[in-house]
């Protein structure tokens, strides 16, 4: 393994920023983005993204802790000095200029020679799809062009870092879609660090390299998508993430392995991974395609309250007879007969399908 | 401006705006247009009624008046005649008159404009709703009290023995009064003191309306704070700086009281020469053309004013 100092393209240390009125937007964030790295921050409305991701840029400054980019301390510095691409929530382009002139501002700020600026921009415009639109202003654009072109201006001064807020918040699913695979090729043609911010799981799943989750101000995870999604750390990461089944009880170790002894006398069986936790009182979370119904009417009973149909797969909402909620999702498969609801069903839950998970933010759970 | 262009400007930020900001003819709406327009009439024609009845009717004695040899009212021998306006191009005291009067609306508008830019920027940018409310009470506060009042006030400061000049001569500084007042430099003193507000008012508006996002993006792509200032806050905000110089130099050109009093008998713009014409020559019809000639002056300065506008509007930048 090379050497992690080296590999850091930025780091935030303990950083706090409080608007004043009490509540921090931001507490005590600990994180460190690998040069290159594709990394997400993920989180509801209101969970202190933009916050993060105006510090990194310099347009606000935290209340506590450090800043560092590629082992420099940039805690000070004015944006202007950090090299850093940023795309805005809301696109902030220039209204008095053209779409040339947007993309063309942060070249000519480098003083680039107009023939390379002109071919820069038309790069950069064509990689967005905008081939066309160079003489418009941004108020005759779509909202979904204006965020292409803000896109454009961000990554045609090529940044060591770029910076996206929610950069495709207002594209239509298809054109989302093509634009998600373009940024990330464009990411990894450029060997640029990208910071993105967004509120979709899904996107942030398909795109990243690693996701923190975040949740009031705090991180709760940093791992991989698929350590995000399989062993999620902590309820809140489990529940944002997907959808999961929340089991609370206590963990028993008894002859035939250790269970989870849940309310209403009903027990499910845990991997033997859980065996030291014996004793405690621990939440679980099971993913909803992890479950299925048994045919032999061994397992969790309950009956279906709701079924919803996706398309690929059906979606059950059911309730054990303790009265808990189950989410079971059983691929579609056509002929056989489904359960509808009202049904009495048994849910079947295999033991490496069940993760622990923290009540509250835990330690930095990455494996990597 | 019909009331069908004014609910269509109001579209709001960030949504689709049309092309150009500048004029538009009223039938782009894409409502129905007859019994709309007919309401939009309905709705106008007391301002109309009024307009007409104390600005054009006025304007058009005014006009005649101006055209005639004397006042028709008590002498019956008067003819049609130019010489108002023949006098006024040849004798060089009147030029003169304009020239000055054009002069101290320009110095005026930019001593204003000078001081009020930054109070303005401050204001729009200044993050706490109470300082932003406590500094705007002091730059409005000025307005509660009288123009006349402000001038006298400058008057005690300004003059031969006022304040400043008594305290440079009598701390031995100087030997002389350094001419503060009679003259040009005073009136524009007393003047900007006056207008400040107006300016500052006229440019809050504006600069507080664009998106602080706006230089932080330039500032993102390399532009100091000061670059991105001029390349982004700057050109956004000229509809606000022609605005307010539009309204100050209008004001300006127009003002009779301080000019006045702190130009003595030294300085002569052209309202103090129609008033002049109407209280010591009593020749209403010489002072109606100087009248005229002080409207064309305004008119050309607004038809200026809205040709840079839609230019800007239409996006001049660079
Ligand atoms: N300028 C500000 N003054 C006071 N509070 C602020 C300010 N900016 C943000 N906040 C608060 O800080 C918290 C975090 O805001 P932030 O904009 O970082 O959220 P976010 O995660 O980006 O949300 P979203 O997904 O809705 O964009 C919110 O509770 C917000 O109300
Ligand atoms: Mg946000």
């Amino acid at each position: 393994m090379r050497d992690m100092t080296d590999d850091i393209a930025i780091s935030l240390k303990a950083i706090s920023k409080s608007y004043g009125g009490g509540v921090d937007a931001v507490s005590n964030l600990d994180l460190d983005i690998r040069e290159g790295e594709f990394f997400s921050l993920l989180g509801p409305s209101g969970c202190g993204k933009t916050t993060t991701l105006r510090m990194i840029a310099g347009f606000e400054e935290p209340t506590a802790g450090r800043i560092g980019l590629g082992g420099r301390d940039v805690t000070w510095a004015p944006p202007h000095k950090r090299d850093m691409g940023l795309v805005f929530q809301n696109d902030a382009l220039f209204p008095h200029r053209t779409v040339h002139q947007n993309v063309a501002f942060g070249l000519r700020m480098r003083r680039l020679p107009a023939a390379e600026i002109a071919a820069r921009v038309a790069a950069a415009l064509a990689q967005v799809q905008l081939t066309g639109f160079e003489a418009r202003h941004p108020g005759q654009l779509s909202g979904g062009q204006q965020q292409r072109v803000a896109l454009a201006r961000a990554i045609v001064i090529r940044p060591r870092v770029l910076l996206c807020d929610e950069p495709l918040g207002a594209l239509d699913r298809k054109l989302r879609a093509s634009m998600q695979f373009e940024l990330k090729e464009l990411q990894r043609e450029l060997g640029v660090t990208l910071i993105y911010v967004t509120h979709d799981q899904e996107e942030a799943l398909t795109m990243s390299d690693r996701i923190a989750v975040m949740n009031g101000g705090r991180i709760e995870q940093v791992a991989a998508p698929d350590t995000i999604y399989n062993r999620p750390a902590t309820r809140f990461v489990a529940d944002f993430i997907g959808e999961a089944t929340l089991l609370s009880g206590a963990v028993v170790r008894g002859a035939e392995g250790v269970h989870l002894a849940l309310s209403g006398g009903l027990r499910l069986p845990l991997p033997g991974s859980m065996a030291p936790m014996a004793g405690a009182e621990r939440t679980v979370a099971i993913r909803p395609e992890r479950i299925t119904f048994s045919g032999d009417g061994a397992g969790l009973p309950g009956h279906i309250v709701d079924a919803n149909f996706l398309g690929t797969a059906t979606l059950y909402k059911t309730r054990l007879d303790n009265g808990a909620l189950a989410l079971v999702r059983l691929p579609a498969a056509s002929g056989e007969a489904r359960p509808g609801p009202g049904d009495r069903v048994a849910l079947s839950i295999p033991p490496d399908a069940i993760v622990p998970v923290a009540s509250g933010p835990a330690a930095d759970g990455d494996p990597a | 401006m019909t009331t069908a262009d004014i609910t269509l400007d109001d579209t709001p930020r960030g949504g689709p705006r049309p092309a150009s900001s500048g004029p538009r003819p009223a039938s782009s709406g894409p409502r129905p247009a007859s019994s709309g327009r007919r309401t939009a009439w309905l709705l106008l024609s007391p301002a109309l009624a009024f307009f007409a009845v104390l600005f054009l009717m006025p304007l058009a004695v005014m006009l005649l008046f101006s055209l005639l040899t004397g006042n028709p009212l008590w002498d019956d021998t008067v003819t049609f005649t130019l010489e108002n306006y023949t006098r006024m191009v040849q004798d060089t005291y009147y030029l003169e008159a304009v020239g000055s009067t054009v002069l101290l609306g320009l110095y005026v508008t930019g001593a204003s404009l000078a001081i009020a830019y930054p109070l303005a920027l401050q204001l729009a940018r200044m993050r706490s709703a109470a300082w932003r409310s406590i500094l705007m009470i002091a730059v409005l506060s000025p307005m509660m009290t009288g123009m006349v009042i402000r001038t006298f006030a400058w008057m005690t400061l300004l003059a031969d023995q006022g304040v400043i000049n008594r305290t440079l001569t009598g701390a031995g500084l100087i030997a002389e009064p350094l001419p503060l007042m009679y003259n040009t430099f005073g009136i524009v003193v007393a003047m900007t003191h006056i207008f400040v507000p107006f300016m500052v008012l006229t440019l809050v508006g504006v600069l507080g309306r664009i998106d602080d996002r706006l230089e932080q993006a330039a500032q993102s792509l390399g532009a100091t704070r000061l670059r991105a200032f001029v390349e982004v806050t700057l050109p956004l905000s000229v509809p606000g700086i022609l605005a307010g110089s539009l309204l100050v130099f209008a004001l300006t050109i127009s003002s009779y009281v301080t000019p006045t009093l702190m130009g003595g008998f030294a300085f002569v713009n052209l309202p103090i020469l129609i008033y002049q014409q109407i209280a010591s020559s009593f020749n209403p019809s010489f002072a109606a053309a100087l009248g005229f000639a002080l409207l064309v002056l305004s008119m050309s300065v607004i038809a200026a004013y809205w040709r840079v506008l839609s230019r800007v509007g239409r996006g001049g930048g660079t």
